[in-house]
C-alpha cells in the first residue's frame, strides 16, 4: 500500500522515525540562523521574516506533534511554550534574531526529552 | 471470456484505512496551521476551514479507536481507551458547540488530538484475521 507523508508515516512507524524528521528540520532552523549571523553578525536588529519564518512554524508543529507522542512530565511545560511561540509569531510574523534563536532554543530542548 | 479466472486481491483493515484518512487529514491541518494567517493569490486559509478539518480529523480518529474493537486489551488498557474516547468525544463537542475558538485554542485541540490517537495506536494486540483472499469465479 502507499505510504505518503510524514504523518502518515508516523501512524504506520515510530516516534523515532518522526523524530529523526524533526532534527533534520531543527538543523535547517539552526542553518538559517548561521547564514544570517554570517551576514549580518550578531545583531538583534536584524528581523527575520518570510520563508524563514514559514520554515520555523513548520518545525514548531512537528515539535508540537512529536511531544505529543512522548509521556515525559515536561511535555505540558513544552507545549505551552510551543504554543506561545506560534501564536506570537502568527501575531507578529516577524521575529528579532534573539527571538529566533530562543525559539531554536527551545526546539533543542525539546529533542533531548 | 476467461471464466475460470482466478485472482488475489488485499483489501486493508479497517483500523489501516483509518489510519490512512487519518494521516492524509492531518497532513492538511499542519498546512493550514502553517499558513492560516497568510494570504496567497489562490488561497485565503480561515479557522474556520481549520476547524472543519479538526472535525473530520477527530471523527477518523473515533473510527480508529472503533476499529480496535477485537483486539485483545488488559484491564487497564481498556480504562486507556475509554479514556481516550471520553477525550475526543469532547474535542468534537468543543469543535461544533463553541464559535469562539481561537488559534491557541485550535493548537491545543490539534495537540490533544495526536496525543490520544498515538495512545491508540499503542493499544493491544490484533486478533489475527487473514487479509488476502484467493477468489476463483466460474
Amino acid at each position: 500500500m502507499e505510504r505518503k507523508g510524514l504523518y502518515v508515516d508516523f501512524l504506520f512507524s515510530s516516534k523515532d522515525e518522526f523524530k529523526k524528521d524533526l532534527i533534520e528540520r531543527v538543523n535547517k532552523i539552526k542553518d538559517i540562523i548561521e547564514k544570517v549571523e554570517k551576514k549580518y553578525g550578531n545583531n538583534n536588529k536584524v528581523l527575520i521574516k518570510n520563508s524563514a519564518i514559514i520554515d520555523l512554524k513548520e518545525t514548531l508543529i512537528l515539535a508540537l506533534s512529536y511531544l505529543a507522542m512522548l509521556t515525559s512530565d515536561k511535555v505540558k511545560e513544552y507545549k505551552d511554550k510551543v504554543i506561545e511561540k506560534l501564536a506570537y509569531i502568527r501575531e507578529n510574523r516577524i521575529l528579532t534574531l534573539d527571538q529566533y534563536k530562543d525559539a531554536y532554543n527551545l526546539l533543542q530542548q525539546i529533542l533531548m526529552l | 471470456m476467461d471464466t475460470n479466472l482466478q485472482y488475489s486481491y488485499q483489501i486493508p483493515d479497517l483500523k489501516t484505512r483509518f489510519q490512512i484518512d487519518f494521516g492524509n487529514i492531518i497532513e492538511q491541518i499542519v498546512e493550514l496551521l502553517t499558513y492560516s494567517d497568510v494570504s496567497t493569490d489562490t488561497r485565503t486559509f480561515d479557522n474556520e476551514e481549520l476547524k472543519n478539518k479538526l472535525r473530520a480529523a477527530v471523527s477518523y480518529a473515533l473510527g480508529l479507536l472503533a476499529s480496535t474493537s477485537g483486539y485483545s486489551m488488559s484491564e487497564k488498557v481498556q480504562e486507556d481507551v475509554l479514556i481516550a474516547k471520553k477525550s475526543l468525544i469532547a474535542l468534537f463537542d468543543a469543535l461544533i458547540t463553541n464559535p469562539e475558538l481561537t488559534y491557541i485554542d485550535l493548537l491545543e485541540i490539534y495537540f490533544t488530538l495526536i496525543q490520544q490517537v498515538s495512545i491508540i495506536l499503542n493499544y493491544g494486540t490484533p486478533i489475527p484475521q487473514p487479509r488476502t483472499g484467493n477468489y476463483e469465479i466460474t
